[in-house]
């Protein structure tokens, strides 16, 4: 299960990368949220996925489950990134729409002055 | 409760400001009212904290009350309440400053609310005590900054902008994947809890990986070698105010997370990072000045000069001894009066210009004796020329450099501080200097608010400079509570004591 998390997660990482390196703005905001998908997915590898491992969610009292669940922290960490994650995607497309009106062009074009 | 709320204050006041000023918009003259009120406020507050904090008081605010481990906490030590003070200051002086220099609706209509933004990230990151939270008050500062530099949306200003917002949000995406591994190999994200444990060894591999990985976007928030190319090009292109306001907190966060994390994690970290340090601080210097050298408008001058003088700051924290390190800080409190107080100066001559090629327009200092007088002092202390409080900050450096055995890299120090001058001479020459010309639209220029942020912030440093002994006094009390962690440490467990203590029955 880790492993293919890890291969899945290095995946995204790449193909984001990838096309944020893209002088098209679209692309950037796709690869952007490839990316953060594959942090997400990076951390709550990092933080364990035992086997078989239970939601977060025990019960009260005596009668409570004792099978390892997975650590709720971690995806209290992923909970809030992937709100930020949508924050800074819609700032992306909003950004690139905006570059679209003042330019018309949706590629950022290189620098002419050094 | 006042210590409480006096930790509270800097994050929570902003928010509820920014909050009040978003139904405003549109009244601009309401809004900046306001948020001078607002800003006078954060600063009484500041001040307090400062006050508090100064006989080495650790303030420490565990949020809802579970274990600083596992929970939110903040904290508030002598450092991070003099950093706050001066990012108020600096915040203030933007306020101000922002009346007359704001073009047309598009500019005016949020840059209040978002201004207040920024200093909700810049507060939190500065107080915030563990560093899944840091994550999160740099993405707050980081979206308010994106707004802020792409404000009035002109094209090349959005074309520039785009290496800027790409640059920090792979940084952030790396930022919080080293958080989780951090989490995975450590069990905590809380700094004082990561330092004890990092201080008694047998942690993996993984964690010295990540934690080095979150030194390198620290590193690219800061502007360091090699990690700085997205600054020199996007400053110059946003409005005067916010290249102001940036080039006086954005970087200097950057700083201030480096100083507190590096003597916190890498006094226990394997061998080898000093070195590496001293060189990218001496790189950046390097580069940062030449880079200057080559630009042509007012601002690109200034703006790669930023880059420069972080790694003047760096090279303080990089020595590890107490004097180096409040040498560091003291430059960085410096640099964040003076460098604003250019570029404001630079944002009025180009607007009498028209435009901010340098010989564009000449003779400034004949019909604008008093902004010219700001401009100068300013770049003199840039320029460390005593008794301004560059000059201090330099002579401290090179005091702890040399006390340190590092005499290559104080030696580079000293050549640079030779090549701002120059440069600065280059701007004073190009503006100020020679016989009036060119200076189409004298009348847009002249404004209270920006001829007084820039005169107050250029007062401040000539201020700093005359103060420099106590001051520096104070700082190195700073920097030894900063490198003697266990200060730290203990405060925050001991509120984790303090807690359990609580919620036994």
């Amino acid at each position: 299960m880790i492993g293919l998390a890890a291969v899945l997660s290095g995946v995204l990482f790449a193909c984001g990368l990838y096309l944020l390196l893209s002088r098209n703005l679209q692309r950037m905001a796709i690869g952007f949220l490839l990316l953060s998908n594959g942090v997400n997915l990076f951390v709550l590898t990092s933080a364990g996925l035992p086997a078989g491992a239970a939601p977060p969610l025990v019960g009260e009292g005596e009668g409570a489950s004792r099978a390892p669940f997975a650590d709720p922290l971690a995806q209290a960490f992923i909970l809030t990134a992937i709100v930020i994650g949508l924050g800074m995607a819609a700032f992306l497309l909003a950004l690139s729409t905006r570059h679209h009106d003042a330019s018309g062009r949706d590629d950022v074009e290189g620098d002419d002055e050094t | 409760m006042m210590d409480s709320l006096l930790v509270l204050i800097p994050v929570v006041w902003p928010l509820i400001t920014a909050a009040l000023l978003l139904p405003l918009t549109g009244r601009t003259r309401l809004q900046q009212a306001a948020a001078l009120v607002s800003g006078g406020v954060l600063l009484a507050s500041a001040m307090l904290l400062c006050a508090r904090t100064a006989r080495g008081a650790i303030l420490v605010l565990p949020l809802g009350g579970w274990s600083p481990r596992v929970g939110i906490v903040w904290v508030a030590d002598a450092l991070a309440a003099v950093m706050l003070l001066f990012v108020a200051t600096v915040s203030y002086a933007t306020l101000l400053y922002a009346a007359g220099s704001l073009r047309g609706e598009r500019e005016r209509r949020y840059f209040y609310p978002l201004h207040q933004f920024l200093l909700v990230g810049v507060g939190g990151s500065i107080l915030t005590g563990d560093i899944f939270n840091l994550f999160v008050f740099f993405e707050v500062m980081l979206l308010a900054s994106f707004a802020l530099i792409a404000l009035g949306g002109r094209a090349r200003q959005v074309r520039m902008g785009v290496p800027y917002v790409i640059v920090n949000l792979v940084g952030s995406a790396l930022f919080l994947a080293a958080v989780g591994a951090i989490y995975g190999a450590a069990g905590t994200v809380n700094m004082a809890e990561l330092s004890l444990r990092a201080g008694g060894g047998g942690l993996p591999g993984v964690f010295w990986g990540a934690t080095a990985l979150v030194l390198v976007v620290f590193m690219v928030k800061t502007a360091l070698f090699p990690v700085f190319a997205w600054l020199p090009d996007s400053y110059p292109e946003a409005p005067v105010t916010v290249n102001g306001l940036f080039a006086g907190l954005l970087t200097k966060v950057g700083v201030y997370t480096l100083f507190r994390t590096i003597p916190l994690l890498g006094g226990a970290a394997p061998g080898g990072w000093q070195p590496a340090l001293v060189a990218i601080a001496a790189t950046t210097m390097l580069v940062g000045v030449f880079g200057a050298l080559g630009r042509s408008t007012i601002r690109g001058v200034l703006s790669f000069h930023i880059v420069s003088q972080v790694g003047y700051m760096i090279f303080g924290l990089a020595l590890f001894t107490p004097l180096a390190l409040a040498a560091g800080l003291f430059h960085t409190l410096h640099n964040m009066l003076a460098k604003t107080a250019l570029v404001f100066a630079g944002g009025v001559a180009e607007r009498m210009g028209g435009s901010g090629k340098l010989y564009a327009m000449r003779g400034l200092a004949r019909t604008e004796p008093w902004l010219a007088a700001g401009f100068f002092v300013a770049a003199m202390s840039l320029a460390g020329m005593p008794p301004l409080s560059g000059f201090w900050g330099k002579w401290f450096l090179v005091a702890g450099g040399l006390a340190a055995g590092a005499p290559v890299a104080t030696g580079i120090s000293l050549l640079v501080g030779l090549f701002t001058l120059a440069s600065m001479l280059k701007i004073w020459n190009a503006v100020f200097w020679g016989e009036p010309k060119g200076q189409r639209y004298p009348g847009r220029g002249r404004h209270r608010g920006m001829l007084g942020a820039t005169l107050s912030l250029a007062a401040m440093s000539l201020l700093t400079g005359l103060l420099a002994a106590p001051i520096f006094s104070h700082l190195e009390r700073v920097a030894t509570q900063l490198l003697d962690v266990t200060p730290y440490v203990a405060a925050v467990r001991a509120a984790e004591r303090r807690d359990d203590h609580a919620e036994a029955p």
